[in-house]
Protein backbone atom coordinates (compact mmCIF):
# COMPACT_ATOMS: atom_id res chain seq x y z
CA UNK A 1 0.00 0.00 0.00
CA UNK A 2 2.99 2.23 1.20
CA UNK A 3 5.22 1.70 -2.50
CA UNK A 4 1.67 2.27 -4.35
CA UNK A 5 1.42 5.37 -2.93
CA UNK A 6 4.82 6.27 -3.30
CA UNK A 7 4.47 4.95 -6.68
CA UNK A 8 1.52 7.15 -7.55
CA UNK A 9 3.91 10.32 -5.85
CA UNK A 10 6.12 9.84 -8.41
CA UNK A 11 4.00 10.38 -11.74
CA UNK A 12 2.45 13.06 -9.59
CA UNK A 13 5.57 14.66 -8.94
CA UNK A 14 6.86 14.02 -12.80
CA UNK A 15 2.85 15.67 -13.26
CA UNK A 16 4.16 19.30 -11.17
CA UNK A 17 1.26 18.38 -8.97
CA UNK A 18 3.33 18.00 -5.51
CA UNK A 19 2.76 21.11 -3.49
CA UNK A 20 5.81 22.07 -1.88
CA UNK A 21 5.61 20.33 1.81
CA UNK A 22 4.64 16.85 -0.45
CA UNK A 23 7.53 17.70 -3.01
CA UNK A 24 10.41 18.19 0.23
CA UNK A 25 8.59 15.10 1.58
CA UNK A 26 9.01 13.21 -1.31
CA UNK A 27 12.85 13.96 -2.05
CA UNK A 28 13.57 13.30 0.92
CA UNK A 29 12.18 9.65 0.82
CA UNK A 30 13.57 9.60 -2.48
CA UNK A 31 17.64 9.80 -0.72
CA UNK A 32 16.49 7.38 1.19
CA UNK A 33 14.91 4.89 -0.39
CA UNK A 34 16.90 3.14 -3.83
CA UNK A 35 14.20 1.22 -5.40
CA UNK A 36 12.04 4.54 -5.40
CA UNK A 37 14.70 6.15 -7.04
CA UNK A 38 15.39 3.64 -8.96
CA UNK A 39 11.72 3.71 -9.73
CA UNK A 40 11.68 7.53 -10.07
CA UNK A 41 14.58 7.60 -12.89
CA UNK A 42 13.12 4.67 -15.29
CA UNK A 43 9.62 6.71 -15.13
CA UNK A 44 11.64 9.90 -16.03
CA UNK A 45 13.01 8.25 -18.51
CA UNK A 46 9.70 7.23 -19.91
CA UNK A 47 8.19 10.13 -19.60
CA UNK A 48 11.16 11.52 -21.76
CA UNK A 49 10.46 8.82 -24.46
CA UNK A 50 6.36 9.74 -24.16
CA UNK A 51 7.13 12.87 -24.85
CA UNK A 52 9.06 11.93 -28.04
CA UNK A 53 6.37 9.89 -29.66
CA UNK A 54 5.73 11.48 -32.97
CA UNK A 55 2.44 11.94 -34.35
CA UNK A 56 1.09 9.26 -36.97
CA UNK A 57 0.97 11.02 -40.98
CA UNK A 58 -1.26 10.05 -43.06
CA UNK A 59 -1.06 9.30 -46.63
CA UNK A 60 0.28 12.38 -49.26
CA UNK A 61 -3.14 12.93 -50.26
CA UNK A 62 -4.95 13.13 -47.55
CA UNK A 63 -5.17 17.01 -47.64
CA UNK A 64 -6.38 16.99 -51.45
CA UNK A 65 -8.71 14.32 -50.74
CA UNK A 66 -10.49 16.30 -48.15
CA UNK A 67 -10.15 20.15 -50.21
CA UNK A 68 -12.09 17.48 -53.21
CA UNK A 69 -14.57 16.96 -50.97
CA UNK A 70 -15.65 20.14 -49.00
CA UNK A 71 -19.00 21.13 -50.23
CA UNK A 72 -19.25 24.86 -51.40
CA UNK A 73 -20.81 25.92 -48.12
CA UNK A 74 -18.95 29.27 -47.74
CA UNK A 75 -18.51 29.72 -51.16
CA UNK A 76 -18.19 33.47 -51.40
CA UNK A 77 -21.64 35.17 -52.89
CA UNK A 78 -22.05 38.50 -54.14
CA UNK A 79 -23.76 40.69 -51.56
CA UNK A 80 -24.33 43.42 -54.20
CA UNK A 81 -28.04 45.20 -53.64
CA UNK A 82 -30.35 44.14 -56.18
CA UNK A 83 -30.88 47.75 -56.73
CA UNK A 84 -27.85 50.03 -56.96
CA UNK A 85 -28.22 53.17 -55.57
CA UNK A 86 -27.60 55.14 -59.10
CA UNK A 87 -30.19 53.30 -60.61
CA UNK A 88 -32.55 53.85 -57.88
CA UNK A 89 -31.71 57.51 -58.48
CA UNK A 90 -32.51 57.11 -61.82
CA UNK A 91 -35.78 55.75 -61.44
CA UNK A 92 -37.16 58.73 -58.69
CA UNK A 93 -36.00 61.09 -61.68
CA UNK A 94 -37.97 59.28 -64.25
CA UNK A 95 -41.03 59.29 -61.66
CA UNK A 96 -40.69 63.17 -61.57
CA UNK A 97 -39.98 64.03 -64.68
CA UNK A 98 -43.44 61.94 -65.91
CA UNK A 99 -45.43 63.24 -63.50
CA UNK A 100 -44.02 66.97 -64.68
CA UNK A 101 -45.03 66.11 -67.91
CA UNK A 102 -47.96 65.00 -67.37
CA UNK A 103 -48.78 67.82 -65.41
CA UNK A 104 -47.63 70.33 -68.22
CA UNK A 105 -49.94 68.18 -70.79
CA UNK A 106 -52.85 68.00 -68.85
CA UNK A 107 -52.49 72.36 -68.15
CA UNK A 108 -52.05 73.17 -72.09
CA UNK A 109 -54.48 70.62 -73.04
CA UNK A 110 -56.94 73.19 -70.94
CA UNK A 111 -55.97 76.22 -73.28
CA UNK A 112 -56.13 78.61 -71.15
CA UNK A 113 -52.40 78.71 -69.93
CA UNK A 114 -52.78 82.05 -68.06
CA UNK A 115 -52.14 83.03 -63.93
CA UNK A 116 -55.81 84.26 -63.29
CA UNK A 117 -57.48 81.23 -64.32
CA UNK A 118 -55.24 79.04 -62.26
CA UNK A 119 -57.83 77.53 -60.15
CA UNK A 120 -60.04 76.29 -63.10
CA UNK A 121 -56.77 75.17 -64.36
CA UNK A 122 -56.04 73.15 -60.82
CA UNK A 123 -59.40 71.77 -61.49
CA UNK A 124 -59.39 71.02 -65.22
CA UNK A 125 -56.30 68.62 -64.07
CA UNK A 126 -58.00 67.30 -61.03
CA UNK A 127 -60.70 66.39 -63.41
CA UNK A 128 -58.24 64.72 -65.66
CA UNK A 129 -56.98 63.04 -63.08
CA UNK A 130 -60.18 61.46 -61.83
CA UNK A 131 -61.22 60.84 -65.17
CA UNK A 132 -58.80 58.04 -65.38
CA UNK A 133 -60.08 54.64 -65.10
CA UNK A 134 -59.79 53.15 -61.79
CA UNK A 135 -57.94 49.63 -62.81
CA UNK A 136 -55.03 52.44 -64.90
CA UNK A 137 -54.88 53.95 -61.35
CA UNK A 138 -54.71 50.88 -59.10
CA UNK A 139 -51.85 49.22 -61.87
CA UNK A 140 -50.03 53.17 -60.75
CA UNK A 141 -50.73 52.18 -57.17
CA UNK A 142 -48.91 48.78 -56.94
CA UNK A 143 -46.33 49.50 -59.73
CA UNK A 144 -45.65 51.95 -56.76
CA UNK A 145 -45.78 49.22 -53.95
CA UNK A 146 -43.32 46.97 -55.42
CA UNK A 147 -40.66 48.90 -56.55
CA UNK A 148 -40.62 50.03 -52.49
CA UNK A 149 -41.09 46.67 -51.37
CA UNK A 150 -38.64 45.10 -53.63
CA UNK A 151 -35.82 47.76 -52.38
CA UNK A 152 -36.88 47.35 -48.87
CA UNK A 153 -36.79 43.34 -49.03
CA UNK A 154 -33.34 43.94 -50.32
CA UNK A 155 -32.08 46.32 -48.29
CA UNK A 156 -33.40 44.12 -44.82
CA UNK A 157 -31.81 40.37 -46.79
CA UNK A 158 -28.35 42.27 -47.52
CA UNK A 159 -28.51 43.58 -43.94
CA UNK A 160 -29.36 39.85 -41.98
CA UNK A 161 -27.11 37.83 -44.62
CA UNK A 162 -23.93 40.41 -44.16
CA UNK A 163 -24.54 40.34 -40.11
CA UNK A 164 -24.83 36.52 -40.37
CA UNK A 165 -21.39 36.09 -42.11
CA UNK A 166 -19.83 38.07 -40.09
CA UNK B 1 1.98 32.16 -36.58
CA UNK B 2 -1.78 32.85 -37.12
CA UNK B 3 -3.98 31.81 -34.53
CA UNK B 4 -6.93 29.41 -34.93
CA UNK B 5 -9.39 31.80 -34.52
CA UNK B 6 -8.29 33.59 -37.35
CA UNK B 7 -8.18 31.00 -39.68
CA UNK B 8 -11.54 30.45 -39.01
CA UNK B 9 -13.34 33.47 -39.08
CA UNK B 10 -11.38 33.29 -42.66
CA UNK B 11 -13.11 30.28 -43.41
CA UNK B 12 -16.12 31.54 -42.36
CA UNK B 13 -15.53 33.93 -45.10
CA UNK B 14 -15.45 31.20 -47.64
CA UNK B 15 -11.73 31.39 -47.83
CA UNK B 16 -11.20 27.56 -48.69
CA UNK B 17 -7.14 28.55 -48.76
CA UNK B 18 -7.67 29.11 -44.14
CA UNK B 19 -9.12 25.49 -44.16
CA UNK B 20 -6.00 24.03 -45.58
CA UNK B 21 -3.66 25.79 -43.21
CA UNK B 22 -6.39 24.62 -39.99
CA UNK B 23 -5.82 21.21 -41.93
CA UNK B 24 -1.97 21.08 -42.16
CA UNK B 25 -1.88 22.37 -38.78
CA UNK B 26 -4.15 19.48 -37.49
CA UNK B 27 -4.02 16.38 -39.36
CA UNK B 28 -1.38 14.57 -38.22
CA UNK B 29 -2.80 14.57 -34.38
CA UNK B 30 -6.51 14.28 -35.75
CA UNK B 31 -5.71 11.08 -37.79
CA UNK B 32 -3.57 10.00 -34.35
CA UNK B 33 -6.41 10.06 -32.65
CA UNK B 34 -8.34 7.41 -35.25
CA UNK B 35 -5.37 5.80 -35.80
CA UNK B 36 -4.93 4.62 -31.85
CA UNK B 37 -8.81 3.81 -31.66
CA UNK B 38 -9.42 1.77 -35.02
CA UNK B 39 -5.98 0.29 -35.10
CA UNK B 40 -5.98 0.60 -39.55
CA UNK B 41 -4.46 3.00 -40.71
CA UNK B 42 -6.96 2.77 -43.89
CA UNK B 43 -10.09 3.44 -41.40
CA UNK B 44 -8.06 5.99 -39.84
CA UNK B 45 -7.26 7.75 -42.52
CA UNK B 46 -11.02 7.82 -43.70
CA UNK B 47 -12.32 8.87 -40.42
CA UNK B 48 -9.68 11.47 -40.53
CA UNK B 49 -11.19 12.70 -43.52
CA UNK B 50 -14.34 12.67 -42.57
CA UNK B 51 -13.76 14.53 -39.67
CA UNK B 52 -12.39 17.58 -41.19
CA UNK B 53 -15.46 17.53 -43.40
CA UNK B 54 -17.81 17.57 -40.42
CA UNK B 55 -15.14 20.31 -39.27
CA UNK B 56 -16.09 22.32 -42.32
CA UNK B 57 -20.10 22.11 -42.28
CA UNK B 58 -19.98 23.01 -38.40
CA UNK B 59 -17.80 25.42 -38.26
CA UNK B 60 -20.10 28.35 -37.71
CA UNK B 61 -21.44 26.48 -34.37
CA UNK B 62 -18.37 26.46 -32.62
CA UNK B 63 -18.56 28.86 -29.86
CA UNK B 64 -15.14 29.70 -28.53
CA UNK B 65 -16.20 27.60 -25.24
CA UNK B 66 -13.01 25.37 -25.15
CA UNK B 67 -9.80 25.51 -27.20
CA UNK B 68 -10.54 24.88 -31.35
CA UNK B 69 -8.47 21.78 -30.84
CA UNK B 70 -10.27 20.34 -27.79
CA UNK B 71 -13.58 21.00 -29.92
CA UNK B 72 -11.89 19.19 -32.77
CA UNK B 73 -10.32 16.24 -30.84
CA UNK B 74 -13.35 15.54 -29.35
CA UNK B 75 -15.27 15.32 -33.06
CA UNK B 76 -12.06 13.11 -34.35
CA UNK B 77 -12.60 10.76 -31.09
CA UNK B 78 -15.87 10.54 -31.23
CA UNK B 79 -16.30 10.01 -35.16
CA UNK B 80 -13.44 7.30 -34.81
CA UNK B 81 -15.14 5.45 -31.13
CA UNK B 82 -18.24 5.47 -33.60
CA UNK B 83 -17.00 3.91 -36.92
CA UNK B 84 -15.29 1.14 -34.48
CA UNK B 85 -18.33 0.83 -33.14
CA UNK B 86 -19.91 -0.32 -36.99
CA UNK B 87 -17.12 -2.20 -38.17
CA UNK B 88 -17.55 -6.00 -36.68
CA UNK B 89 -13.70 -6.75 -37.71
CA UNK B 90 -12.85 -5.77 -33.75
CA UNK B 91 -14.36 -7.19 -30.87
CA UNK B 92 -16.11 -4.66 -29.03
CA UNK B 93 -17.28 -4.92 -25.19
CA UNK B 94 -18.48 -2.28 -22.98
CA UNK B 95 -16.56 -3.07 -19.72
CA UNK B 96 -18.77 -2.23 -17.06
CA UNK B 97 -16.32 -0.76 -14.75
CA UNK B 98 -14.82 2.14 -17.30
CA UNK B 99 -17.08 2.07 -20.68
CA UNK B 100 -14.03 1.38 -22.50
CA UNK B 101 -13.31 -0.32 -25.51
CA UNK B 102 -11.69 -3.87 -25.50
CA UNK B 103 -9.92 -5.00 -28.78
CA UNK B 104 -8.74 -7.74 -29.80
CA UNK B 105 -5.54 -8.66 -30.88
CA UNK B 106 -5.55 -8.93 -34.88
CA UNK B 107 -2.41 -11.15 -35.41
CA UNK B 108 -3.40 -13.82 -32.57
CA UNK B 109 -0.35 -12.80 -30.65
CA UNK B 110 -0.86 -11.77 -26.73
CA UNK B 111 -0.88 -8.20 -26.25
CA UNK B 112 2.06 -8.24 -24.35
CA UNK B 113 4.09 -5.64 -26.66
CA UNK B 114 6.08 -6.90 -29.51
CA UNK B 115 9.49 -4.74 -28.00
CA UNK B 116 12.46 -6.68 -30.41
CA UNK B 117 14.65 -4.89 -32.35
CA UNK B 118 13.39 -1.72 -32.46
CA UNK B 119 14.68 1.48 -30.66
CA UNK B 120 13.21 2.55 -27.48
CA UNK B 121 10.31 5.28 -29.00
CA UNK B 122 9.37 3.14 -31.96
CA UNK B 123 9.04 0.45 -29.06
CA UNK B 124 6.62 2.80 -26.86
CA UNK B 125 4.85 3.49 -30.55
CA UNK B 126 4.21 0.09 -30.37
CA UNK B 127 3.18 -0.85 -27.17
CA UNK B 128 0.97 2.31 -27.16
CA UNK B 129 -1.03 1.07 -30.69
CA UNK B 130 -1.22 -2.05 -28.90
CA UNK B 131 -3.44 -0.35 -26.40
CA UNK B 132 -6.80 -0.46 -25.76
CA UNK B 133 -8.56 2.29 -27.74
CA UNK B 134 -9.28 4.39 -24.97
CA UNK B 135 -6.11 3.92 -23.29
CA UNK B 136 -4.06 4.53 -26.26
CA UNK B 137 -5.95 8.00 -26.74
CA UNK B 138 -5.51 9.24 -23.32
CA UNK B 139 -1.78 8.69 -23.83
CA UNK B 140 -1.77 10.38 -27.00
CA UNK B 141 -3.92 13.08 -26.15
CA UNK B 142 -2.04 13.92 -22.77
CA UNK B 143 1.28 13.33 -24.24
CA UNK B 144 1.54 14.02 -27.89
CA UNK B 145 -1.17 16.52 -28.06
CA UNK B 146 -0.47 18.15 -24.78
CA UNK B 147 -4.06 18.35 -23.20
CA UNK B 148 -4.45 18.40 -19.70
CA UNK B 149 -6.94 16.65 -17.35
CA UNK B 150 -9.60 18.93 -17.85
CA UNK B 151 -9.39 19.17 -21.92
CA UNK B 152 -9.33 15.20 -22.02
CA UNK B 153 -12.48 14.88 -20.03
CA UNK B 154 -14.42 17.10 -22.66
CA UNK B 155 -12.67 14.56 -25.44
CA UNK B 156 -13.47 11.18 -24.21
CA UNK B 157 -16.56 11.83 -21.62
CA UNK B 158 -14.45 10.48 -18.91
CA UNK B 159 -14.56 12.03 -15.13
CA UNK B 160 -11.46 13.68 -14.44
CA UNK B 161 -10.73 10.67 -11.74
CA UNK B 162 -10.81 8.22 -14.17
CA UNK B 163 -8.81 10.00 -16.67
CA UNK B 164 -6.23 10.19 -13.49
CA UNK B 165 -6.15 6.48 -12.35
CA UNK B 166 -6.01 5.23 -16.20
CA UNK B 167 -2.87 7.46 -17.08
CA UNK B 168 -1.38 6.17 -13.56
CA UNK B 169 -2.21 2.77 -14.54
CA UNK B 170 -1.48 2.80 -17.79
CA UNK B 171 2.35 4.99 -17.30
CA UNK B 172 2.96 1.77 -14.81
CA UNK B 173 2.12 -0.59 -17.00
CA UNK B 174 4.31 1.01 -19.66
CA UNK B 175 7.16 1.43 -17.00
CA UNK B 176 6.94 -2.05 -15.70
CA UNK B 177 7.92 -3.07 -19.84
CA UNK B 178 10.35 -0.52 -20.23
CA UNK B 179 11.79 -1.84 -17.06
CA UNK B 180 11.64 -5.37 -18.44
CA UNK B 181 13.07 -4.42 -21.54
CA UNK B 182 16.42 -2.53 -20.59
CA UNK B 183 16.53 -5.78 -18.03
CA UNK B 184 16.67 -8.18 -20.95
CA UNK B 185 19.16 -5.50 -23.05
CA UNK B 186 21.21 -5.95 -19.97
CA UNK B 187 21.36 -9.74 -20.09
CA UNK B 188 21.81 -9.77 -23.95
CA UNK B 189 25.18 -7.54 -23.03
CA UNK B 190 26.47 -9.82 -20.27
Amino acid sequence: MEENQDIKRVWTQLDGALNEKEQADFLQKLQEDPELSAAFAEAQQLEAHLKEVEADEPSMRFTANVLDQLPVLYKKVSVEPVLSQQSLWRGVLLLLASVLLSFTAALSGTGTGSGENSFIQWQSYLDKFMGLPSSALMIAALTGFCIVSVFAIDQVLKKRFLSKRT
Amino acid sequence: MVEDIHLIQQVLKGNQAAFRSLMERYQSYVFTIAYKVLKNRESAEEVAQDVFIKVYRMLGSYQQKSKFSTWLYTIAYRTALDEARKKKRYSLSIEADDQHLQIADEDGKSPAFDLQQADLNKQLEAAIQHLKPIDATLITLYYLNEKNVQEIQVITGLTKSNIKTKLFRLREQLREQLKQQLQEEVKDLL
